[in-house]
């Protein structure tokens, strides 16, 4: 973040707000927002000229890729990230709720979306070059990823099971994951188990 | 909500449904997971898919009905960018619509059709970085967890992104290979029985999955069955490697390999059953002294006070021993025996479990009357030389106990001569037993159990892996 703001030409000066309309694909946001929210996004910020003071009255930029509502979402992150700026989230994840790792209205920003939202927005964060909502998006989804089991996972997600049931096998013996029908208490179960026969 | 309710999945039944896998999870966390669900499993999914789709693998698949109009997609594995592949110089006002088309924003509501670089950057957080074998958070099984979603993912889990810092976590001394361990793969490929080459030239996690030998409960111990009774020809196709090693420094004190060779089987002391392996094969030892394995405080006296005191505190020096038997055929490993905490755990990954034997070896000379004792009988065997030992002492509330023996003869000048002369009885000046050198002469293992060992049956239940 910092490092981008360096290399970006758009200088923030005193005086009073420039606001700006942004079009989102199925139409225009209902209130124009003030052009210095939009600085962390590097797409919006090379859309901006030089100097902020220099922004016309009815400046417009089309954004056709984003959906209105994700837009709306997005903007509102950025007003978060105008009071206060997000903690950067350090890779790997070593805690275990997100609520840890960001400001608590982070966290509440996150939570209260939808995961489908969250995909949106992590298409729009993408597109818009918006590191830190990016960062937290996929932090979410990291934290979504570290809970359940593959299959539960799956499920959670539809996400189509491409391999044939004997790639299956194959790749979880190349890994050593545990099969799909055992868990591990199962098998302390069973080695228990053995240990009994032999002793008898 | 989602994120309390879905680590309360960890563990459960992987064939049940989402719904009645969270019947662990609270009333009220579960009621949104289930909801969750359905909500998902109604959605339009994979509009851009990223895989090419098989005939045979749809129809296991609960989203069946939603096949997806196949987009090719490049699956290159690009290296994780802090930025994600847009740069915004080159984006007008104008040519953004154009690049709404590209990145597909809005549609994709699913995970898998996030671009791979979006997905690596996810895998990253997910990722610990480091194969821990103390905890659940082991990069390699995470990795394989990830590869098994779907094709695309697993391409991406393939990464040397990921697999680089895993085996120099590992094997530090990796770390100045450029290339990658490209040169030790034919050797292993030998060692293991020709299996297919790296896919892709992965040779990281080739490497890493090879060499990295216990990752976690592989539950394929019933296969290896079939040895049946014990008779004479069991071992064959099994063999025995032995390691003892010093822990500070990892200094190796003996290394064995080869064939299992029972030795010894009877009834021993106080009515206990004994079993004696040893492996037959070739064997390397180095020659130590007492003031090598301290040389910076030279706080061991002789090679007895080496033995007795090296597992104190603060000395930090232990005399670790791991046994891994290695079946023939398949290459499949699994540790036998690991004296120590620590490398019990490091083979055993989180769990503590593997190895059938729990006890640390604690070496002493006289640790109990009882061990000592099968010292005597063991030393009457003939073929072990009258030894320093060390044992570690039986704990009565294990059925099975574990020993180790070790056999260390002095090394007499020239070494070449003699190599089994016991220690003197009377003891010379103390520099001088500091340097006279010694060497692990022969490692048996004594396993004093309260009842008969069925061996074949003990190997058939070990963890292999």
């Amino acid at each position: 973040m910092q490092a981008s703001q360096k290399t970006s030409d758009v200088q923030e000066e005193e005086g009073p707000p420039k606001y700006i309309t942004l079009q989102a694909r199925d139409g225009t946001l209902d209130e124009p927002v003030d052009a210095r929210i939009l600085l962390p996004s590097d797409l919006l910020r090379s859309m901006l000229p030089e100097k902020l003071s220099e922004i016309e009255d009815d400046f417009q930029i089309p954004l056709q890729g984003v959906d209105k509502a994700v837009l709306e979402k997005v903007v509102e992150y950025l007003h978060l990230y105008r009071e206060e700026p997000m903690y950067k989230i350090e890779k790997p994840l070593n805690k275990v709720k997100l609520y840890d790792l960001v400001q608590p209205q982070y966290d509440q920003f996150i939570n209260a979306l939808h995961y489908k939202t969250i995909f949106q927005i992590i298409d729009a964060a993408n597109f818009l070059g918006i590191e830190p909502l990016l960062s937290l998006s996929l932090a979410w989804v990291a934290f979504v990823l570290k809970g359940p089991t593959v299959e539960e996972f799956k499920k959670l997600f539809t996400i189509h099971n491409d391999f044939t049931p004997e790639e299956e096998a194959i790749f979880r013996r190349e890994y050593l994951l545990p099969r799909r029908n055992r868990t591990t208490s199962e098998g302390g179960r069973e080695r228990g188990a053995s240990g009994n026969s032999n002793s008898s | 909500m989602l994120l309390s309710s879905s680590s309360s999945l960890l563990f459960t039944d992987s064939e049940d449904t989402v719904a009645s896998s969270s019947s662990v999870s609270e009333g009220e966390e579960e009621e949104h997971l289930m909801s969750l669900a359905a909500s998902s499993s109604s959605l339009p999914l994979f509009r851009t898919s990223s895989i090419p789709m098989d005939d045979d693998a749809s129809n296991s698949s609960t989203c069946a009905s939603v096949r997806p109009h196949p987009a090719p997609r490049s699956f290159t594995c690009a290296p994780p960018t802090k930025r994600i592949a847009f740069s915004s110089s080159s984006i007008s006002l104008s040519s953004s619509s154009s690049a709404s088309t590209t990145t597909s924003v809005a549609s994709s509501t699913s995970l898998p059709s996030l671009p791979s670089s979006l997905l690596l950057n996810v895998f990253d957080f997910v990722w610990s970085g480091k194969p821990s074998y103390t905890d659940g958070t082991d990069g390699r099984v995470q990795l394989g967890a990830l590869s098994l979603v779907c094709k695309h993912w697993r391409e991406l889990a393939a990464s040397d992104h990921f697999w680089r810092p895993l085996c120099i976590a590992r094997w530090p001394w990796l770390k100045s290979l450029k290339t990658g361990p490209v040169d030790l793969l034919p050797c292993l490929d030998a060692y293991q029985g020709g299996r297919e080459g790296p896919e892709g030239g992965r040779v990281w996690r080739e490497f890493c999955l090879r060499h990295g030998r216990s990752m976690r409960r592989a539950g394929i111990g019933r296969r290896m069955g079939g040895g049946g009774g014990g008779g004479a020809g069991w071992g064959e196709e099994y063999t025995l490697s032995v390691e003892i090693f010093d822990r500070k420094g990892g200094f190796r004190l003996f290394c064995s390999y080869g064939r299992v060779s029972i030795m010894h089987q009877g009834v021993g002391v106080e009515g206990r059953w004994m079993t004696k392996l040893a492996v037959t094969g070739f064997a390397s030892c180095w020659h130590f002294s007492a003031a090598s394995r301290d040389s910076v405080h030279g706080r061991f006296e002789t090679i007895k006070d080496y033995f007795e005191r090296a597992h104190e505190p603060g000395l930090e020096h232990c005399l670790c021993t791991e046994v891994t038997a290695m079946h023939k055929e398949t290459g499949r490993m699994a540790v036998l025996y690991a004296s120590s905490k620590e490398s019990r755990r490091r083979l055993a990954g989180e769990k503590n479990g593997t190895s059938y034997f729990e006890e640390e070896l604690r070496p002493a000379f006289a640790s109990s009357a009882g061990v000592m004792a099968s010292t005597a009988s063991g030393s009457s065997n003939p073929g072990l030389p009258p030894s320093l030992s060390s044992f570690c002492a039986p704990s009565p509330g294990i059925p099975y106990l574990a020993a180790s023996g070790i056999a260390v003869s002095k090394v007499s000048t020239p070494p070449s001569t003699s190599s089994l002369s016991p220690l003197p009885a009377s003891t010379p000046s103390s520099d001088e037993e500091k340097e006279q050198k010694y060497r692990v002469d022969r490692l048996y293992l004594i396993f004093s159990t309260e009842r008969r060992w069925d061996l074949p049956k003990i190997f058939e239940g070990l963890e292999w892996a």
